[in-house]
């Protein structure tokens, strides 16, 4: 937890003395992580070296030609949530954002934001709701950074319509060698931020795919991301108080469908006709746990309602349509997704059934995510059972069934992972179904037996998913070693651009990927 | 070390961050989503909820000392408790006691409290009081009021006037007029003039547990002894201490009110009339302490067993049944007023920036946080600001002045005394 000589006081003449730290008191803050035990099974053993505060791109370049000239590493973070964050080797420092929150601009002609890091969705779309534009907003939660969110994932509700990895246009990047890089329109005389694309080439790619690298490459300082119609009101329309909220959308624009199902087949057979029809702003199936989850307000409630909730609430696809032009939209496509629900025989769940007051905040959570963290609620931890993510939605669901559940039952049996035996995922259509995305949740304790089963799960889907040919996704770091020989050994092109961009290996040093693969 | 009792809390924060803003739902504005004033000022993870649960892990398990820099992550910080409301809608923990714990470690280490908190915690323990006045000055602020003496006489309600009303110059006419407006709806109403002792809030903010308890026990030993029905108390300080404190302290045979409360029943019940129109256009500050922190705390003890279920089951505090609507009512009664809502209400309020003993050891910080709510207050178009706390009224006024803003700083019952005509 020491920096090179001189590289403290660098930092400190660069940024102000203010705005750097390594006292353990803050550092600390930086150490401990959700998960992370699974793999640093000693807490506050990460600590990082200090803490950087920077206030603008400019700032950024020079911590990282510090970084360069010194000899440490660095991790740019945006909210901090994800564990790769935390950093392993000791000579690392935290890039903290915090002083880089502004929003530069909103296009509302060209329906872009662009913003800092520091950012967050709830933030963001405050502003653009104001405006009559949104965005999608990851499950993660509101509370994320726009930009750290789409350097990683960026997937959330809305994503069926306004589609995966498809919101990031023009970039200032701060590349690991300190050089600033624009972005697709950003590079233009005019320095535009409206499109992703530019002439030739575009090095867009190099940022993330299915996700991002982890800041492995340098950090971005301002990015700007595509917006969408919302024709709802100005304000977030929240009614209640905590830790009850309900969101009360114009009823003629906005609504949400609870459907059941007899089988998830049907449940699929049923997304595909929306695809095709396209139709519908949110589409997924949401497991009982997670709704449940959404409405409890502590973990008491969870598991006294779980035994019965968990009978009633199986096989539900949630549609949520939104009229962009009008009312009539809605009312079209109601009609149309009655007839899917009738073809592929789906039962809706009515207005005035207990199981539909069950779910009450389901049309706010797919506008602005609120409640997500409440998975933590159930067992302390929770994940995704699988490092498998995109594939059709029949790929989805046959490798759901038939790997990653009986994975999960055997950990329910061992008694690692809280008693969910329900079967249903949260999956997620995306671009009208084009593609899909599942994620079997898991709930257990912070404890190590049950971190390593869910660690040794997560790296078996991925091998289970090589060998069914699939597009396994969430490969972090080292797992890339597993999935590279499977898909044209990608790993050693992206090793080959980290060498490239990052000679001396000083941003975030094990990712994308790290130079050697792991021992075991 | 107390801490140990939160273990469960301190390792599976998961670093979520929802403690340092509103709930994503109620955010208006990029401007206004946070709810930290600690974070807000000093950037660092550290100086939220979150970093703070993370020192508390790292002195639990020793991997490091309690160094300056710890101390001030651990005392710059309002105890206004936003936190606590925040993290509660996802997580069953609770970040304002843990906050209240790390503190007492500090204490209980010989580092705490901070040089600047000391002049109140002598005082306090000199002059039971935390403004370096004499004892015998305490019911000077009533002496020209022909009021029960309950020393000497009964009575169904204590007035309780608390330190800043009972000395500040400029504050005490609250006091007086609370006190005039209960006498007038004909309320038996009586105060205890010299014999008045702080609540003790200061002590127990800055991790003094022992003495608070000490003084804390006294208080209700005296209380006890009025027969009396009621505690009327303006400070929104003494208020949230009588309710979520003292309660472990001691059992107590009376309820505790806030001015705001009572005077919502009388006007509710036609006991407080408003005859005269006053025409401005006003906007209300929560104080944290009768506001997220008026809600009773279960006072708890037990343990987390499997899945993190507390056994026995606890009642959790989600900050959100304080005294948020009396005041409003009272204010929506007075003929004329305009009442118009900042962006952060209720339970998710901006603090005015002087509580947890930062007014004396961090001024600076608690002037910024009171700047921020008078920029919050100035966007609603208000001409003033209305509250029911000292502590807040100085501080708030402290910040229009640096601010510069066009902005009155009223306290509530100033408004009733108009309209009531008195
Ligand atoms: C309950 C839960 C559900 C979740 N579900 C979803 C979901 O449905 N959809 C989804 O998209 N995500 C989901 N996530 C994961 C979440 O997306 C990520 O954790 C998210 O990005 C966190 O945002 P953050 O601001 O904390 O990012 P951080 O954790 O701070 O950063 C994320 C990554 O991006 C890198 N990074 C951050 N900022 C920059 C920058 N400026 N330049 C370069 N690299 C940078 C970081 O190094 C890190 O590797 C979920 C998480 C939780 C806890
Ligand atoms: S809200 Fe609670 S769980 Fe989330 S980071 Fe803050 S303290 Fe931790
Ligand atoms: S009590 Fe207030 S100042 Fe302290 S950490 Fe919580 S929100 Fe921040």
């Amino acid at each position: 937890m020491s920096l090179p000589n001189g590289a403290y006081e660098a930092l400190a003449n660069a940024l102000g003395a203010e705005n750097v730290c390594d006292d353990p008191a803050v550092t600390s803050g930086y150490s401990y992580m959700w998960l992370a035990y699974a793999t640093h099974a000693q807490s506050g053993r990460y600590r990082p070296a200090a803490v950087a505060l920077p206030g603008s791109t400019q700032d950024v370049q020079t911590i990282i030609l510090l970084a360069n000239r010194y000899g440490f590493n660095y991790i740019p973070v945006g909210t901090n949530l994800f564990p790769p964050n935390m950093p392993t080797r000791p000579d690392t420092i935290i890039i903290d954002p915090k002083r880089m929150n502004r929003i530069l601009e909103i296009d509302t002609e060209s329906m872009y934001a662009v913003v800092e890091p520091y950012v967050t969705y709830a933030q963001l779309q405050a502003e653009t709701m104001q405006k009559g534009l949104t965005l999608t907003v990851c499950e993660g939660g509101a509370q994320c950074s726009v930009i750290a969110n789409n350097m990683f994932q960026g997937m959330g509700g809305t994503g069926h319509k306004f589609g995966y990895n498809r919101g990031i246009l023009g970039c200032d990047w701060v590349l690991p060698n300190g050089e600033l890089l624009k972005i697709g329109s950003r590079g233009n005389a005019r320095g535009d931020w409206f499109w992703g694309d530019c002439a030739g080439l575009n090095l867009k790619g190099l940022l993330r795919g299915d996700s991002g690298h982890c800041g492995g490459l340098g950090m971005v300082t301002a990015m700007a991301v595509k917006l969408f119609p919302y024709p709802g009101p100005k304000a977030f329309p929240v009614k209640g108080a905590n830790p009850d909220f309900s969101a009360e959308f114009p009823a003629d624009r906005f609504k949400v469908n609870l459907i059941k199902f007899p089988n998830r087949e049907q449940l699929i057979d049923a997304m595909y006709e929306i695809g095709h029809a396209e139709i519908g702003v949110a589409v997924h199936e949401e497991p009982a746990s997670m709704v449940l989850a959404g409405e409890s307000p502590s973990v008491e409630h969870f598991w006294e309602h779980w035994p019965e909730f968990k009978k009633k609430w199986v096989n539900v696809l949630s549609v949520t349509l939104l009229g962009f032009s009008s009312a009539r939209q809605v009312a079209y496509e109601q009609k149309v997704l009655d007839a899917i629900v009738s073809d592929t025989g789906g039962e809706y769940i009515t207005e005035d059934s207990e199981l539909w007051s069950c779910a009450a905040c389901n049309l706010g959570e797919q506008f602005r995510t609120g409640g997500s963290n409440r998975l933590f609620r159930i067992a302390g931890d929770f994940f995704v059972m699988g490092g498998f993510g995109f594939d059709s939605l029949d790929q989805s669901l046959k490798m759901s069934k038939e790997y990653m559940w009986p994975l999960i039952l055997d950990g329910i049996e061992k008694g690692h992972l809280a008693p969910d035996d329900v079967g249903n995922d949260w999956l997620n259509s995306y671009q009208l179904g084009h593609f899909a995305e599942t994620e079997p949740l898991i709930y257990f304790e912070h404890d190590l037996a049950a971190g390593g089963a869910f660690m040794n799960g997560y790296v078996g889907t991925i091998i289970e998913a090589v060998k069914r040919k699939m597009t396994s996704s969430w490969p972090l770091g080292p797992m890339n070693y597993i999935t590279g020989p499977a898909m044209c050994n990608y790993h050693e092109l992206v090793k080959k651009i980290k060498s490239a961009l990052d000679p001396r290996l000083t941003s975030n040093p094990g990712f994308p990927v790290p130079p050697e693969p792991p021992q075991a | 070390m107390s801490l140990e009792k939160y273990r469960w809390d301190l390792v599976n924060c998961e670093r979520c961050s929802m403690c340092k803003w509103q709930h994503p739902w109620s955010v208006k504005s990029r401007e206004r989503a946070m709810v930290c004033p600690s974070l807000r000022k000093y950037h660092f993870d550290s100086y939220s909820a979150q970093g703070r649960f993370d020192l508390a892990r790292g002195l639990l398990e020793g991997e490091f000392e309690l160094t300056d820099r710890a101390l001030e992550v651990i005392y710059a910080c309002t105890l206004c408790g936003a936190c606590d409301v925040t993290c509660k809608f996802t997580r069953d923990m609770e970040p304002l006691e843990i906050l209240h714990e790390l503190r007492k470690l500090c204490v209980e280490k010989g580092k705490g409290p901070l040089p600047g908190h000391m002049p109140a915690v002598d005082s306090i323990r000199k002059n039971h009081n935390p403004w370096l006045q004499p004892a015998a000055r305490r019911g000077h602020w009533a002496r020209k009021m022909s009021v029960k003496d309950l020393n000497k006489e009964k009575a169904e309600v204590l007035y309780f006037a608390g330190c800043t009303y009972s000395y500040n110059a400029n504050l005490q006419q609250v006091a007086r007029s609370t006190l005039r407006i209960l006498q007038q709806a004909g309320i038996d109403v009586g105060i205890l003039g010299s014999n008045e002792s702080c609540c003790a809030s200061p002590i127990v903010k800055v991790g003094m547990q022992d003495l608070f308890q000490e003084h804390a026990a006294k208080n209700i030993e005296m209380f006890n002894g009025l027969g009396i029905k009621t505690i009327v108390t303006s400070c929104a300080g003494c208020y949230g201490v009588l309710q979520s404190q003292y309660p472990a302290v001691g059992k107590m045979n009376f309820e505790i009110k806030h001015s705001m409360e009572y005077f919502d029943e009388l006007v509710q019940d036609g006991r407080l009339k408003f005859t005269k129109d006053v025409p401005l256009k006003v906007t209300w500050h929560d104080p944290c302490h009768s506001g997220r922190g008026g809600e009773p705390q279960d006072l708890w003890e037990g343990t987390r067993v499997r899945w993190g279920l507390s056994d026995p089951p606890r009642e959790r505090n989600f900050g959100s049944k304080g005294v948020f609507d009396a005041p409003r009512r009272v204010l929506e009664a007075i003929p004329g007023i305009e009442l118009v809502e900042m962006e952060r209400i209720r339970e998710f309020s901006w603090c005015c920036g002087a509580g947890g003993g930062v007014k004396s050891a961090y001024p600076e910080f608690a002037v910024e946080t009171a700047r921020e709510r008078v920029r919050e207050a100035c966007a609603t178009g208000a001409e003033a600001l209305v509250t029911s706390c000292p502590w807040c009224e100085a501080n708030l006024l402290d910040g229009i002045n640096a601010e510069g803003a066009a902005l009155e700083m009223l306290s509530l019952v100033e408004l009733i005394e108009r309209a009531a005509g008195t």
